[in-house]
């Protein structure tokens, strides 16, 4: 278990994409004239000086965070924003922001004050009192008041990464209490006072109960799921590709009885300085993934690939990692949901205006591309055609890049030998 | 009705096992003289082609001819503690429509499982004549395969009168793995024609993994550019091949 919560940590590949993760704002590496960063810094100092007090009171969206670093011994606590808003529930839900702007989203995750205490991740079997009320808050289906108090002022140090949306200032948590009762849905008590039932059972009966991904995530990550003797909290960032990962599996088992499709698709959508193009054409199941990032050093790159065949993959993504299971998730349940099986290629364009707020992204801009209307071809060649036409890469740095597109090239059938 | 026994339930552990390197649904054709399978993987890349008759089994009652349609990772689920002394009994309650699998050795274990719906129809064989002919040992294969495999996802087999070749070609390197003529490796080796085709490494390495827990001799048949067949040897009446459609050149 500890071996297969690992299996999605972030490799310093993704992290290096992922340039604000580097720099941080300090050496504008990225080439833009005004660091967005720093810009939002600006604006978050004057938030931090309204937080003078040593305590705050606000509605968790809710929302958590357990960090990767020190792991075993790591760091969790509850998101709480020190400000009263209408609806909190926004700030912790990906599922809501792909039409937001990048002030919208970074207005709502830095003014999430993150409360922080260490914990073993085994301790998620014999929970401490703290570990209780952030499981409490967790929860809850809407947003729930909590007051916390810290042992100093929280401080902001702004930390970027590839998976998870960052978050505001922090400080270690003396006490937490929950002001109101949570609202728990159903099958969230039902699966979390289950101590037998297996976390994958879980997630999946969670996900047909219709319980956001969001939700989900954030159970498996503060050690909610699973048997009880096995619960163990999972750094954040390795629980959102685990749910991707673990939702995608299942589906995947689902289609692979469904007719193939009969034409080939294209679905799209731009956001966030993103670009993502899925195409679908008629075979047995077979994924894959490219993503490449433009920056203005470099705007013609050879593009990352990562894919599976009918069986699916027994090895990690390990090159576009989190990209690919957020991506392959969408794909399969858009599939299922026509009951068919097909080809996919996803293609994925960063462009140099992207500021790394997380891997939720390609997710909901794929689950928005298929919201869409398809464009129908009769052949693949068209339709790869098509896809060229609605990226800025050329065609030709993805298609050297496909492995998928390779086989299809060179793999005969044994149906021509009949 | 139908109901066969076998004193080797291992056996027919791997034979399953083989089988779903290929299918996750297997549909066996039963009839009165013996149990078949000939199915092609979903990508219509590689088909197994499978047969036991009765005189294998210790018991073979079957009165018609039936289909019989399971889910192979569900059965090897199952037979996963499988021992070497175990017997094994496979039935299906007309009424249910379950599937009953009952394991002997110094105790009885049965199971039920759910049987599918049979789907698709069965394939025919492909239309090849063979050029070279391999009979070597499945060890010799699954290394060579390994080898190839660290370096590529594709093998090329090549078969003249003096030697078997198998070799790969990466961006990091190639790797070429020879047996010539003669060697313990090689029972037989009978070319008409010098032969070569490459394959997709990630096809064959399940098979020869597969294969080799069955067999300690594989049999490899192919022409220039066209499928190879993998045979396995089976005890007595028997069949199990693989075939695998080659690369384009």
């Amino acid at each position: 278990m500890a071996a297969q919560a690992k299996l999605f940590s972030v490799m310093m590949s993704e992290q290096k994409r992922n340039l604000c993760s580097i720099c941080r704002g300090h050496r504008r590496l990225c080439g833009k004239g005004v660091c967005p960063i720093i810009v939002k810094a600006e604006t978050l100092i004057r938030l931090e000086k309204s937080l003078t007090k040593e305590n705050i009171f606000g509605a968790s969206p809710p929302a958590i965070f357990v960090g990767s670093w020190n792991y075993p011994k790591v760091l969790a606590g509850p998101l709480v924003p020190p400000i009263s808003v209408d609806d909190a529930s926004i700030m912790d839900l990906p599922e809501r922001w792909v039409d937001k702007t990048f002030n919208d989203i970074l207005t709502y995750r830095l003014s999430l004050v993150r409360g922080k205490s260490f914990m073993d991740v085994k301790s998620a079997r014999e929970p401490s009192r703290f570990l209780s009320t952030f499981q409490e808050i967790v929860m809850a289906s809407r947003p729930t008041d909590v007051e916390m108090w810290f042992d100093k002022k929280p401080q902001l140090s702004l930390v970027f990464s590839s998976r998870e949306a960052p978050s505001g200032p922090s400080a270690s948590i003396k006490q937490a209490v929950l002001t109101e009762n949570p609202h728990v849905p159903r099958p969230v008590d039902r699966v979390v006072s289950d101590k037998d039932l297996k976390a994958g059972e879980g997630i999946l009966w969670l996900y047909d109960s219709e319980i956001p991904q969001q939700q989900i995530t954030r159970m498996l990550s503060i050690g909610l799921l699973g048997v009880k003797k096995e619960r163990r909290l999972v750094p954040t960032e390795w629980s959102i590709t685990a749910i991707d990962d673990i939702l995608g599996k299942a589906i995947h088992r689902e289609i692979l009885d469904y007719p193939w499709i009969s034409d080939s698709l294209i679905f799209g959508h731009k956001a966030l300085g993103n670009n993502v193009q899925i195409l679908f054409f008629p075979s047995s199941w077979m994924f894959e993934a490219q993503e490449a990032w433009l920056t203005s050093a470099n705007p013609n790159p050879s593009p990352g690939v990562d894919y599976e065949f009918q069986r699916g993959r027994k090895s990690y993504a390990s090159d576009l990692e989190g990209a690919y299971y957020a991506t392959r998730l969408p794909a399969l349940e858009y599939l299922r949901s026509i009951r068919r099986q097909a080809g996919v290629i996803v293609f994925m364009e960063v462009y140099p205006e992207w500021i790394p707020l997380g891997v939720w992204r390609f997710r909901e801009i794929c689950r928005e591309a298929l919201r869409k209307e398809p464009i129908k071809f009769k052949s693949l060649d068209e339709a790869l055609y098509g896809v060229g036409k609605r990226l800025k890469l050329p065609l030709a740095r993805w298609r050297e890049k496909s492995e998928v597109l390779k086989f299809l090239k060179v793999q005969t059938r044994l149906t021509t030998f009949f | 009705m139908f109901k066969i026994k076998m004193s080797d339930a291992k056996l027919w552990k791997n034979l399953i096992t083989a089988i779903a390197a290929l299918v996750d649904e297997a549909s066996f054709n039963v009839d009165l003289e013996a149990i078949r399978l000939r199915a092609m993987d979903p990508s219509h890349v590689a088909m197994v082609d499978f047969e036991l008759s009765k005189t294998i089994f210790d018991e073979f009652v079957s009165e018609e001819s039936t289909k019989l349609c399971i889910n192979t990772s569900e059965m090897l689920k199952l037979l996963r503690r499988v021992g070497s002394d175990e017997s094994i009994e496979l039935s299906v309650d007309p009424k249910t429509a379950r599937l009953n699998m009952v394991l002997r050795s110094k105790y009885t274990r049965t199971f039920s499982m759910a049987t599918l719906e049979p789907s698709s129809e069965e394939p025919p064989t492909p239309k090849l004549s063979f050029n070279s002919r391999v009979k070597t040992t499945a060890t010799f294969m699954r290394d060579a395969i390994d080898d190839a495999m660290r370096i590529s996802d594709y093998v090329k087999l090549e078969a003249s009168q003096e030697k078997f070749t198998i070799e790969s070609k990466g961006d990091l390197g190639s790797a070429s793995i020879e047996v010539e003529k003669g060697s313990e490796e090689i029972l037989n080796l009978d070319v008409k024609e010098p032969s070569r085709a490459t394959f997709s490494l990630n096809f064959l390495s399940e098979m020869i993994k597969a294969a080799s827990s069955v067999s300690d001799i594989v049999t490899v048949e192919f022409s220039t550019n066209m499928p190879v067949r993998l045979s396995l040897e089976l005890p007595q009446q028997g069949k199990f091949q693989y075939y695998l459609a080659p690369y384009k050149e």
